[in-house]
């Protein structure tokens, strides 16, 4: 029983963080139908960029703000520079291999850099302690945080989005951006709010996993594939669904350590952690066959929903 | 011509970094001695970050440069047939870090570290008979060398009559090992054997702690690399793992204290990275890569060639080659190490101590841990020549004028007094 509740509270707090990862690829689809490859890479800087803060005297708090900053502004760079340009007509693909080049290029400068090493993060929320829950299970009070915190900024964006008149002309570039202009909304406006938010949002989520996974510029692509996952599985254009849809990976992820855990790796060889990643992209697949828009999501409108 | 190959970015980056820089120095040293057979030494480097484009970087090595022999890669999977393009050429290849597997496919394969049977041995050697525990839970890493490494362990723990409680699997990218540590901590095992990398390891070990289980832990040679100590902090302490045994004489030797300020000169070695130490990231696999270049003119001299076959040929029969931190012998499967060279040691506030293993002088223990934690480029009550005096004169005057470095040795708290033994 301890370690089912170990289990599901890891799997809730990666899942927190690969909710809020999610909710900004989502977004970005959203309102530009373009896919951000370089999510994973903006958030490991606004990361790295905390802990340059934090060396250099400030408080946790401002490391905090200065990394959200730099992963808002890095966000807004990237629709400034990539998005925007290249994103000439709705069939046009040349944005994609922009989004890859600028992805690339920020990989790289990093890695000059910082290396190819990890860096230890000393800011974890609420310490470094433990609790302890009935039934045994002892998992790190951070967990508590992210869970917390994850929950705070999933719910504030969607008020943000559902009850302002910023959210509604998001939601409307999101159905017609042409629509949206002739009604006077300024959608490149919008469009620019939306990547810092979504640039802003992902880096909160690697600023709370990160004392657990240490940071290196490989924790990029890594964040990038996972959030890629949850959104999908959520289903692309949709708030709640990128939400549910990294719990639900987060859960997933960890219930396939359950299963070794209890045993099933001496049943079966294929329940062996190498294949874990498998089993995920597996299940992707068969969501994706029975509902191709995802969980929540619909494969056939254009909108927020 | 030596060709070295190895990683300058990834998570093996550390290791392809010193392996070049530790060649390099060698052949600088040779070459202003006049060089070799009055021909200068020269080293091409390759890089093999990306392991799916190996064996076209070896092919193009052989190619272009056409090596007398080749230092690593540090994986040794593509090299073990006969069929890759440096056994092809009949050329050798000395591997650091390569430690899964056999190697008795490829005649021209020379393993210059630990062979993971070997260190499995020395690991269940010790847990079993010097500590005398018998629940033991195994992690390792979801890859070749992981699972080769825990089925070694598994099978010596087993014939010392140790009960394996559990043995899992973690990816290495895994972002959070805390259950699978509370689930070795509810088999109630007296150890937890660790063969993963330096990352995890240090995850592993930090959420141990967190949860509240002090097992003894121990691992492999791979925690030697600093990022584990850099990584895990405080949680190191007391941290078990497998070491090449390096005598008091060698250790506290000439030879090695000018290794190391020739080392730093040209490279800077610098303190263990994001802690408050003075403890030395010490390049151990450029030690490693400066003796291999050795080794090698070693065999090409006593083979009186610079051909590869006959350098080959000479490798096999290297004995009792004096390198900087070891003697080197290669035995008949060409393995550079031996049950007798490896050793266990364990880590104290960051700093090396060999006094749970290795017997060891008390009064030279100490006299190490002191020099560890209070000097960290090289033992400074050792450098009685004009070269170390100069150097001391440096780096003082850069911690005294550099207003960040002032501040860290204002801040600088000497560590605590080395426990006695496990």
């Amino acid at each position: 029983m301890d370690l089912v509740g170990q289990v599901i509270v890891a799997g809730l707090g990666t899942g927190a963080v690969y909710a809020l990862i999610a909710y900004g690829i989502s977004l970005v689809w959203a309102v530009s139908r373009t896919l951000n490859f370089a999510h994973g890479d903006i958030l490991m800087v606004g990361v790295f960029s905390s802990l340059i803060a934090l060396s250099s005297g400030s408080s946790g708090l401002a490391a905090i703000a200065i990394a959200i900053l730099v992963g808002a502004v890095l966000g807004v760079a990237l629709n400034k520079m990539v998005f925007s340009p290249l994103r000439v007509s709705r069939g046009s693909l040349t944005w994609v291999l922009g989004v890859v080049v600028f992805a690339a290029v920020i990989r790289n400068v990093a890695t000059l850099i910082f290396e190819s090493r990890s860096y230890p993060a000393p800011f974890a929320l609420g310490g470094d302690g433990h609790v302890s829950i009935p039934g045994g299970a002892v998992f790190r009070v951070s967990y508590l945080w992210l869970v917390a915190v994850a929950v705070v900024a999933g719910l504030s964006l969607e008020l943000l989005l559902r009850k302002t008149a910023f959210g509604r002309s998001v939601r409307a570039v999101a159905a017609s951006r042409t629509t949206a202009e002739l009604m006077g909304i300024d959608s490149e406006k919008v469009m620019t709010i939306v990547f810092a938010l979504a640039a802003g949002t992902g880096t909160l989520a690697g600023l709370l996993i990160a004392p657990v996974t240490f940071v290196s510029v490989s924790l990029g692509w890594l964040f990038t594939l996972k959030g890629f996952v949850a959104a999908v599985l959520g289903g692309m254009g949709s708030g709640k669904g990128a939400l549910l849809g990294g719990l639900a990976l987060g859960l997933l992820e960890q219930g396939l350590v359950l299963a070794e855990l209890t045993g099933s790796q001496s049943v079966s060889p294929a329940f062996a952690a190498g294949y874990r990643d498998a089993y995920v992209f597996l299940l992707l697949i068969a969501v994706l066959l029975i509902r191709p828009g995802g969980l929540f999501g619909s494969a056939s409108t254009d909108r927020w929903s | 011509m030596i060709g070295v190959v190895g990683p300058t970015s990834g998570q093996f980056a550390q290791i392809g970094i010193e392996v070049r820089n530790g060649a390099t120095l060698a052949a600088e040293q040779i070459n202003r001695r006049g060089g070799f057979r009055g021909k200068k030494v020269r080293i091409v480097f390759r890089d093999d970050s990306d392991r799916s484009t190996l064996i076209r970087t070896l092919r193009d090595l052989v190619d272009r440069e056409k090596p007398s022999a080749v230092i690593g890669p540090e994986t040794v999977a593509p090299l073990r047939s006969q069929n890759n393009p440096l056994a092809r050429a009949s050329i050798p290849s000395l591997t650091i870090g390569g430690s899964a597997g056999s190697i008795s496919g490829n005649q021209f394969l020379f393993r210059l570290s630990p062979a993971n049977r070997e260190i499995a041995s020395v690991m269940a050697e010790w847990v079993t008979r010097t500590r005398g525990m018998k629940k033991v839970a195994i992690i390792s890493s979801s890859d070749e060398w992981g699972s080769d490494g825990a089925k070694a362990l598994r099978s010596k723990l087993t014939s010392l009559g140790a009960e394996i409680v559990s043995s899992n699997q973690v990816q290495p990218d895994s972002l959070d090992p805390g259950p699978l540590v509370q689930a070795m901590r509810d088999t109630r095992a007296e150890v937890l054997a660790l063969w993963v990398r330096p990352e995890q390891a240090a995850r592993i070990a930090s959420a141990a702690r967190v949860i509240g289980w002090a097992p003894q832990i121990v691992g492999p040679d791979v925690l030697l690399e600093s990022k584990f100590r850099s990584l895990a902090g405080p949680d190191s302490d007391n941290v078990a793992f497998v070491a090449p045994r390096i005598s008091e004489d060698e250790w506290f030797g000439r030879d090695l204290r000018d290794w190391f300020l020739e080392y730093h000169r040209r490279f800077t070695i610098l303190p263990i990275a994001d802690q408050r130490t003075l403890v030395a990231d010490v390049p151990f696999n450029a030690v490693a890569a400066y003796d291999a270049v050795n080794v090698i003119l070693d065999a090409a001299a006593r083979s009186d060639s610079e051909d590869p076959s006959r350098i080959a040929s000479a490798l096999k029969n290297t004995k009792g080659f004096e390198g900087v931190i070891r003697s080197y012998t290669f035995t008949k499967s060409r393995e550079a190490y031996t049950l007798k060279d490896l050793s266990i040691a364990r880590f104290f506030n960051l700093a090396l101590l060999y006094d749970v293993g290795q017997q060891v002088d008390v009064e030279r223990q100490i006299a190490f841990y002191k020099v560890q934690v209070s000097a960290y480029y090289v033992p400074e009550r050792y450098l009685d020549t004009d070269a170390g005096e100069k150097l001391v004169e440096r780096v003082l005057e850069d911690v005294l004028t550099n207003p960040e470095k002032v501040e860290f040795f204002k801040a600088y708290e000497p560590p605590r007094r080395a426990p006695g033994r496990i």
